[in-house]
């Protein structure tokens, strides 16, 4: 649509790569509006001029949000109008079934000095024929008149006054008649809407159509089906051409732009653009645009500028007032006669000087925090040494941001790139004159091979680092090799010459050695804490005798299965190793090999581990799907961008030399994902014991897989087959009316799902109470991920009056039932690690023990330590939710499931307190197993309480609690008297479960006020000093 | 020119409320599907769902922040629900800055209900959300002067119908022409001819028929109302056969609803295709859903299938049924 426009993607990258907080950005060259858009994106504030009035009408409609479905509208009105009179002017017939049909294009070429049309194309709408096929000689003259009908609506008549001028003087003569007269028509119809935004947002894709209607539009037999942007600077017209049909652009155009606004909808949301530059300054509008020359308008007085871009035209051929003018005529803009920057015909040192005025004009109104982005693509190759002369001597210092690259638009070899523009960051000296070169003139000194051999690595390891970026030029290699080597060899790299470099870049062995010495620093730094040693296992120099005694399981596991398979070996003083494998399609036999002898050798300890490495965290959850389970038994993932952002974390504590070692952006490895609503199987559905209300429900669902504690699911009680029979029953119809006979069946069935939360997770690689023994290093835990769970266990009591459990109980395994999920925020329970926890309460009331195993699970995994109070109070319970039938103390019995469950998740006996309202007989006591001084007669509350008194300065303790309000209530307050961090986990009446319904609502504090927040969506997790419990 | 998508005959579905064209006759019910949108956004089928919608409304907004009503709001009855939620939202001028945006991509044209409790709210409100409709993505408003849950306004203007006819002219004259009106009327009178024949008297574009019927219900326990406003209102399955009759009712006795001047959005208890079909017929152009959907995510997608199976069963277009049960003998 616009000359010189730049892929939104890439510039959005350049910015965030500056890394600086984006206040308020001026663009004096805004052109198409790419550099606008995206800096709002970034959530900055943007005034946008140019002196063109096309670039200030692009860029405005571009930002401009707009309702989809108005333009949609719009479009209909506009279609019903012209659609078919335009679509009439070009009918043709069918080349094979003879029917009159509208052609996609016609080729038009010149031989023998003249024009005349050649070829057609064609997709015909009834037989579906396809193709581009020679016209006949009736057609050729039916078409050669067709094509020079006068227009009927009003056209602009304007001479053309650009630069380089073809054999045509009006910018009308670029149509032929037929073009012409269909575009008058359609801007006829456009100029009719209504709505002012909607009419200039077609004439934006108007004016985007024009080009490919035009007969500058090339035809080129290699590709015929293209449609070539403006690519010769200059108007053009070629002798094989295409006359478009003007409607099937327009419409392509349409679509292609609305596609454009949907993307930019949903990144921009609403803003307000402002009217004038007072306005901007004094409201909270995010952007204004307008009309004006650089170098003379006022900069704003009140309002501090953070950074300027600056993309002004090059001394490039192109004449953009020119070229503008060719859309420009159509919307009636005036362009500015002496147009004051027509680079096409500067010298390179005027250019120089022009923008040398530039930048001491961004200079004299601006403070010393404004930088200014730099945008620089010529093709002249001489001119960026005068560029980089005038920014010098303007006072400004460089630092260079790489290009953006645009996608070869022909893809002729895939991921062929081709460079648009390169991107500098100025910053400000402070003295205008310009810094003297430094010679070096250091003495050579000689480097031993040892060394070189370091510095190779280094240059490698650079390389490999800078991929990310796309980067790989010299210079910058050297400077990321210089941050990394020791200050001893900055010599010897100095040396290393840029052909010697690309080698070294390119040498696959150092490539691998690269890659592991990486991995092996990041990987040491995660251990050194857990006093874990990490070695490499070499393949080259195998040596058995080396491995006697260093590896006591080298009898056990095949050494050369290991010498081949594994990478690095963690251990821990003997007492424990860590198998580290690089994910590798090729070796997987081998790694299952290993994976399998780990289980032979270590069924129950854990004394052995075994990781896989991967590269990414795609790759990594591909891997961790169900179907996998099977190759890697029991095995652990972890990925390389992970294991780097935690290295880098841990070591900013420590030393800091590892910060420049990794890409800073550490992908999160959980996104939020969308609910589902699903059958699942049942597997199980019974009670824990006989004549128990409490109910175990075993469901497999691979969808909950992502679930993490704290989420919910949302369950129907009756089976989807009860559910349809009920749904069919309630149609009526006449032979049921007359064979009603005998009692209506009246008991009462739910209507609304329910919301149940996750008891227990079961992953099917381990084994039940895998956890027992399972002891990650408090480091690596984090990063540890396994295969997915599959079935699910929920926990749940019968309430005598309760519809839904009691249908729920009558669930037989084998069915199936609806489930909606997962539901409720996503806590990301390592985060607390940083927070400095490391030991957690686990304090459940009743039934609402039943959701922190599931927690206790994920903690136990992540190495935190743990504690569960378990309180089976009767009087608590009845006295403020009377709905609720009496608990587990009238058969502590059932709560002992609990015992067994935490036991299972690795506590033991010893961190399992119980508290029971009724006194526990000897005999309870004796099932449960629990020691004396763990029981407690009375509420749990109080029992807790007397627990963390008697604790001798306890650190870093985070409570998570469920159960009744009265009882959480209580441990609010204790818990910020005591200031520890309190969670709980609030259970609500629901309707929906997914936020609409605002049934499920509790009283929150936020900010000195408070409001009903809804437990659904925004928790069910909570921090207890956000809710207002009174 | 037939349009067809996956098989779908697009233009069986297509159905208009004067100068909305609808591209599906169904609507999400206000107070049922959020503010933003961000609710459906977040389900796996939201691209799906919102291809079977025709036009969505909002949740009920008022000038200032409601709280909304104390728990419990919601009792399960048996084959419907009871809400007492109080218009629960945090003001106009949020709904505008943060919540409208959302509903940019919907491609679908957004109605918005709103609430007031007294005829000064309903002006300051429609005039602020004419002004401030950036980019005009509200395409209609809908007034609430139903709403059973709230202490002044909702149903005490709704049953009387000069207040009705009062506050929907007020209310006209502050949109712009392009904004459809539809008024959200109650069940709870002895004639909904009278308040329906109120509103188009004040100029409405359309009648949305009908809100929730009033109810209670008691914890014999505690001997003590469940829900935290002692009174609801009733919605789901259990209500759809007085729906259908007002509807019915409506389309019989007054004219311009009769003539098709006056559309009617026939709104209560729909949770099947037939459910919807039998609004259709009874004399509805549109029908929304509200209370089947919190119990089945994907009932608009369901009923929109069923609707076009039975369309193109009996080779009809949904524009040619309505009022279709008032042709009978």
């Amino acid at each position: 649509m616009y000359w010189g426009r730049k892929p939104p993607r890439g510039l959005l990258k350049i910015l965030r790569d500056i890394d600086e907080p984006f206040d308020t950005i001026l663009d004096p060259f805004c052109g198409g509006g790419t550099l606008i858009a995206s800096a709002l994106h970034l959530d900055a504030r943007v005034i946008g001029s140019d002196l063109n009035p096309m670039a200030v009408f692009l860029s405005k409609v571009l930002i401009q949000p707009l309702n989809l479905f108005s333009l949609k509208q719009a479009f209909e009105i506009i279609e019903n109008a012209v659609a078919k009179s335009i679509l009439d002017k070009y009918r043709i017939q069918c080349g094979r079934c003879r029917k009159e049909i509208f052609f996609e294009y016609i080729k038009w070429n010149y031989q023998e000095n003249h024009d005349f049309p050649e070829e057609v194309k064609i997709t015909c709408q009834h037989c579906g024929f396809r193709k581009l096929y020679p016209l006949t000689k009736e057609e050729i003259k039916r078409q050669t008149v067709l094509s020079q009908i006068k227009p009927e609506f009003w056209f602009p008549e304007k001479l053309i006054q650009a630069q380089r001028k073809t054999k045509v003087s009006f910018f009308h003569e670029l149509f032929t008649g037929r073009n012409l007269a269909a575009l008058a028509e359609l801007h006829a119809a456009i100029e009719k809407i209504p709505s002012p935004q909607c009419r200039d947002f077609f004439n934006y894709v108007f004016t985007g159509a024009l080009y490919s209607c035009s007969q500058m539009q090339m035809f080129s037999s290699k590709f015929p089906s293209s449609s070539r942007g403006w690519t010769a600077p200059r108007f053009y017209l070629p002798p094989a051409r295409k006359e478009k049909n003007v409607w099937l652009a327009f419409n392509n155009r349409f679509k292609t732009v609305i596609r454009c606004k949907d993307h930019l909808n949903s990144s921009l949301g609403f803003l307000k653009v402002s009217n004038s530059l007072k306005d901007f300054e004094t409201s909270n509008d995010k952007a204004f645009i307008h009309q004006a020359d650089f170098l003379k308008f006022p900069f704003p007085e009140k309002l501090k500028l953070s950074h300027v871009l600056l993309d002004p035209p090059y001394n490039d051929d192109i004449d953009y007032m020119g070229f503008s003018e060719f859309w420009g005529s159509w919307l009636n803009m005036k362009s500015p006669v002496n147009a004051s920057w027509n680079p096409g015909k500067m010298t390179n040192e005027q250019n120089a000087h022009k923008m040398k005025s530039l930048l001491l004009r961004i200079r004299e109104n601006t403070d010393s925090s404004c930088s200014v982005i730099l945008a620089y693509g010529s093709k002249r190759k001489d001119a960026w040494k005068f560029v980089e002369d005038s920014i010098n001597s303007a006072g400004y210092k460089l630092r260079d941001l790489g290009n953006i690259y645009l996608d070869n638009p022909h893809k002729r070899k895939p991921g062929e790139f081709t460079v648009a523009d390169r991107y500098f960051l100025l910053k400000r000296t402070l003295a205008k004159a310009r810094p003297p070169k430094i010679i070096s003139d250091k003495p050579r000194t000689k480097v031993s091979k040892f060394d070189l051999n370091e510095v190779h690595l280094t240059i490698r390891l650079a390389a490999f680092l800078l991929e990310h970026h796309k980067i790989t030029c010299a210079d910058n290699i050297r400077e990321k090799a210089d941050s990394l080597i020791r200050p001893r060899l900055k010599d010897a790299l100095d040396k290393v010459k840029w052909k010697e470099l690309k080698e070294l870049v390119t040498n696959r062995d150092i490539n691998i050695k690269a890659n592991n010495r990486l991995c092996l620093t990041l990987l040491d730094a995660i251990l050194v804490k857990d006093k874990f040693n990490v070695t490499q296992i070499s393949k080259n120099k195998f040596d058995d005798s080396k491995l006697k005694g260093y590896f006591d399981f080298q009898n056990t596991i095949q050494s050369r299965n290991m010498i081949e398979g594994v990478d690095f070996i963690a251990e821990d003083h003997g007492k424990k190793k860590i198998l580290f494998c690089f994910y590798d399609k090729e070796k997987e036999d081998l790694r299952k090999k290993i994976a399998s002898e780990v289980i032979k050798n270590d069924s129950k300890d854990y004394r052995i581990l075994h990781f896989l490495i991967f590269s990414n965290n795609e790759e990594m959850n591909k891997c961790r799907q169900l179907e996998y389970k099977d190759n890697w038994p029991r095995g652990f993932f972890v990925c390389l961008d992970e294991i780097a952002g935690m290295a880098i974390k841990l070591d900013q504590k420590r030393f800091g030399h590892l910060t420049n070692l990794t890409d800073p952006s550490v992908v999160s490895y959980r996104s939020k994902l969308k609910i589902k609503q699903f059958r699942a199987k049942v597997k199980d559905n019974i009670p824990v014991s006989e004549e128990s209300k409490h109910y175990r429900l075993k469901i497999e669902a691979s969808e909950l897989k992502y679930i993490v504690p704290g989420q919910f699911v949302m369950i129907d009680t009756l089976t989807t087959k009860k559910r349809k029979q009920i749904e069919k029953s309630a149609i009526p119809s006449d032979r049921k009316l007359h064979s009603l006979s005998g009692a209506v069946d009246l008991t009462p069935i739910s209507f609304l799902k329910r919301p149940f939360s996750i008891h227990r997770g079961i992953y099917e690689n381990f084994e039940y109470k895998y956890l027992k023994n399972l002891e990650l290093p408090q480091n690596l835990a984090p990063l540890s991920h396994t295969i997915y769970p599959n079935r699910f266990e929920i926990f749940y009591k019968v309430l005598d009056n309760g519809i839904g459990t009691n249908e729920l109980k009558e669930i037989k395994k084998g069915s199936e039932i609806e489930v909606l999920g997962p539901l409720g925020t996503i806590t990301d329970i390592r985060d607390w690690r940083a927070e400095g926890i490391n030991e957690v309460h686990l304090i459940g009331g009743g039934v609402g023990m039943a959701p922190l195993i599931f927690f206790g699970q994920a903690l136990k995994f992540y190495s935190f330590k743990l504690k569960a109070f378990i309180g089976i109070d009767k009087l608590e319970t009845l006295l403020f939710s009377a709905e609720h039938p009496p608990t587990f103390a009238e058969d502590p019995k059932n709560a002992y499931v609990y015992v067994d469950n935490l036991l299972g998740i690795g506590l033991a006996l010893e961190d399992i307190f119980m508290s029971s309202e009724a006194p526990l007989t000897s005999n309870d006591k004796d099932k449960c197993k629990l020691p004396e001084t763990n029981c407690y007669h009375g509420f749990v509350t109080d029992q807790y309480k007397e627990y963390f008194r008697g604790l001798n300065k306890p650190e870093g303790v985070m409570i998570i609690s469920c159960g009744p309000t009265p009882m959480m209530k209580i441990l609010s307050k204790f818990a910020s008297e005591q200031k520890i961090t309190l969670k709980v986990l609030l259970e609500k009446r629901m309707a929906c479960g997914i936020g609409v319904c605002m049934s499920c609502v509790c009283r929150t504090k936020k900010d000195g006020t408070t409001e009903y927040s809804r437990v659904c969506t925004d928790g069910p997790l909570f921090d207890a000093s956000e809710i207002e419990w009174d | 020119m037939q349009v067809r998508l996956n098989g779908i005959d697009m233009e069986r579905m297509q159905t208009q409320l004067k100068h909305l064209k609808l591209k599906s006759p169904l609507m999400t019910a206000a107070g049922t599907s959020g503010h933003s949108g961000e609710e459906i956004s977040n389900l796996a089928i939201d691209r799906k769902t919102l291809g079977s919608l025709g036009a969505f409304v909002t949740k009920g907004i008022t000038v200032e922040p409601r709280d909304g009503n104390p728990e419990f709001r919601i009792v399960e009855t048996r084959i419907g629900l009871l809400n007492a939620i109080g218009l629960q939202n945090k003001g106009v001028k949020f709904f505008i800055e943060k919540e409208l945006p959302g509903l940019l991509n919907f491609d679908l044209p957004i109605i918005v209900n709103i609430s007031g409790n007294t005829i000064n709210e309903f002006e300051n409100l429609s005039s602020y959300l004419s002004d401030n409709d950036l980019s005009e993505t509200i395409a209609g408003i809908e007034i609430n002067v139903s709403c059973p849950n709230i202490k002044k306004g909702g149903v005490a203007f709704g049953t009387d119908p000069r207040l009705v006819e009062k506050i929907v002219s007020t209310v006209k004259k502050r949109i712009p022409p392009r904004m459809f009106l539809t008024t959200k009327l109650t069940p709870n009178v002895t004639d909904i001819t009278l308040p329906a024949r109120a509103a188009i008297e004040g100029g409405t574009d359309a009648l949305s028929m009908i809100n929730t019927l009033r109810g209670m219900a008691i914890n014999v326990e505690t001997r003590k109302p469940l829900l935290g406003n002692k009174t609801g209102g009733l919605s789901g399955p259990a209500i759809k056969p007085v729906g259908v009759y007002m509807v019915y009712e409506c389309f019989e006795k007054i004219n311009e609803c009769n003539r098709r001047e006056i559309p009617i959005i026939g709104i209560g208890g729909i949770a099947t295709w037939r459910d919807a079909l039998e609004y259709i017929m009874a004399g509805a152009t549109a029908v929304a859903i509200g209370t089947a959907w919190f119990v089945n995510q994907k009932i608009f997608i369901d009923i929109y299938r069923g609707l076009h199976n039975y369309l193109e069963k009996k080779d009809r277009k949904i524009m040619e049924l309505v009022g279709k049960a008032h042709e009978t003998i």
